[in-house]
């Protein structure tokens, strides 16, 4: 079996220091950062999303390979020039004002970092002009939105009505998600999708963020 | 009666095991040992930070109308309005697991450490469930050790922000309960401080009172589905 095929194999047992070893070697052994990141770490985290979503696997399986695959994104990170660790976007991520849940969001951000996004998470409690204006500076394509009570979601709907008074509905998606959250809701509110759990997230994430 | 209870913390320490259950994995399933290693080790933060307490404060059916009715923004269909009206007893009742356990799950993901984190997040949103499930213990014994009623009753928790009782319905509450003696403290937008905090009316009766069998209109945006489970778990008791 190939390195990078052990690396997708290590990361799905959720085997940290075994991704780290063989990163390593695959350094050594001249394969390019890159490849290493998008056919080893990202492929064996969409391998995971796979099998989370077929229920082969459950959350602590999917965060413990997460970690596994952070052991090996470690080794990589110092060998891209400052700013130039490769991504597939940005995407700005937060819990609305008046909300403090997070666990939610966090799971997001990890699984989307384990998908090759740079995620800018502003944290609980974030006003909608925060997201919106922070989206603009950083170049995000994406916000995501959480919520867990049913008096913080219409700041979703602020969200949603600020990117329309300033005409970056077509520049920035935006997705939602937290327990009180619906489909329908979202397609009320002219979210762009809604999003279930943190795989289903990276998976509409994926679909709504343009090939580069 | 209005009383404030320190709950045992082996009362509603969870087994490692049930918060791989709460997390979706399957009871039936033979756990991985580096997951019961994590969730072993999530228990026992959870032991040594956990500060549960309790406050509970008996009311009448008409003033807990004023509470339940809120601002007027309930659900039509809201079940909690079928039931408490059947009930032989009702107490306004506050639990939390302290401060200590949503600090230490933040200081956790802000250190990279998500896997104990998460496990850690729903330990305590476990061992806070089951202070709730202590408090109707210990009102069930309140009413039954007392005479007060001539039948065991099952004494069941319904909280604001579910089953269609609005969440702005804690305002009431809290204002005649005071959480904050137990240290609860309620925002603008209703969420509770700590969050590992429950807060609610004990409905104390026989237990077909608590019965649900129809399908509200939102019970199909639930993802809970306890309501009957639970009621099964007290049979079983």
């Amino acid at each position: 079996m190939d390195i990078l095929s052990q690396v997708i194999e290590s990361l799905q047992r959720g085997d940290g220091s075994q991704v780290a070893a063989l990163t390593q070697q695959a350094l050594e052994a001249r394969i390019p950062p890159k490849t290493i990141l998008n056919d080893g770490l990202i492929a064996g985290m969409a391998a995971v999303g796979e099998r989370f979503k077929k229920r082969e696997i459950f959350l602590p399986d999917v965060l413990l390979a997460a970690r596994a695959m952070y052991a090996g994104l470690d080794l990589l990170k110092p060998l891209f020039a400052a700013g130039n660790m490769p991504s597939r976007g940005k995407v700005v991520l937060g819990t609305v004002s008046g909300d403090l849940h997070d666990i939610g969001k966090n799971l997001v951000g990890i699984m989307l970092k384990g998908a090759g996004y740079e995620v800018i998470d502003l944290g609980n409690d974030v006003s909608p002009t925060r997201f919106v204006d922070t989206a603009m500076s950083e170049g995000a394509t994406i916000i995501g939105l959480s919520a867990l009570l049913t008096t913080t979601m219409p700041v979703m709907a602020e969200v949603a009505a600020l990117l329309q008074e300033r005409e970056l509905k077509n520049a920035i998606k935006l997705i939602i998600g937290g327990a009180p959250v619906t489909a329908e809701y979202a397609a009320r509110i002219g979210a762009d999708a809604y999003g279930y759990d943190a795989v289903k997230a990276v998976e509409i994430v994926n679909r709504l963020v343009p090939d580069q | 009666m209005r009383e404030i209870i320190d709950i045992p913390i082996s009362a509603v320490t969870p087994p490692a095991t049930a918060i791989l259950v709460a997390q979706g994995v399957p009871g039936d399933l033979a756990y991985r040992p580096d997951l019961v290693m994590a969730s072993e080790s999530a228990c026992r933060f959870f032991s040594t930070l956990v500060a549960p307490r309790g406050i509970l404060a008996e009311i009448g059916k008409d003033d807990f109308s004023r509470i339940f009715a809120g601002s007027g923004l309930n659900t039509p269909a809201a079940i909690l309005e079928v039931i408490y009206p059947q009930a032989d007893a009702l107490a306004l009742v506050a639990v939390t697991s302290g401060p200590q356990i949503s600090e230490k799950i933040t200081a956790l993901f802000a250190a990279g450490d998500f896997v104990l984190g998460s496990l850690l997040d729903t330990a305590a949103s476990e061992g806070t469930d089951r202070a709730s499930r202590y408090m109707e213990t210990y009102y069930h014994h309140h009413l039954t050790a007392h005479g007060r009623l001539s039948h065991s009753p099952t004494v069941l928790c319904y909280s604001p922000g579910y089953c269609g009782w609005h969440i702005s319905a804690q305002r009431g509450l809290f204002q005649a309960l005071s959480p904050e003696k137990i240290g609860i403290t309620l925002r603008e937008s209703f969420l509770m401080d700590p969050l590992k905090s429950v807060s609610g009316v004990l409905v104390a009766g026989p237990p077909g009172i608590h019965v649900v069998t129809e399908l509200f209109p939102y019970c199909g945006e639930c993802r809970a589905q306890f309501c009957r489970s639970r009621l099964q778990d007290k049979t079983d008791q």
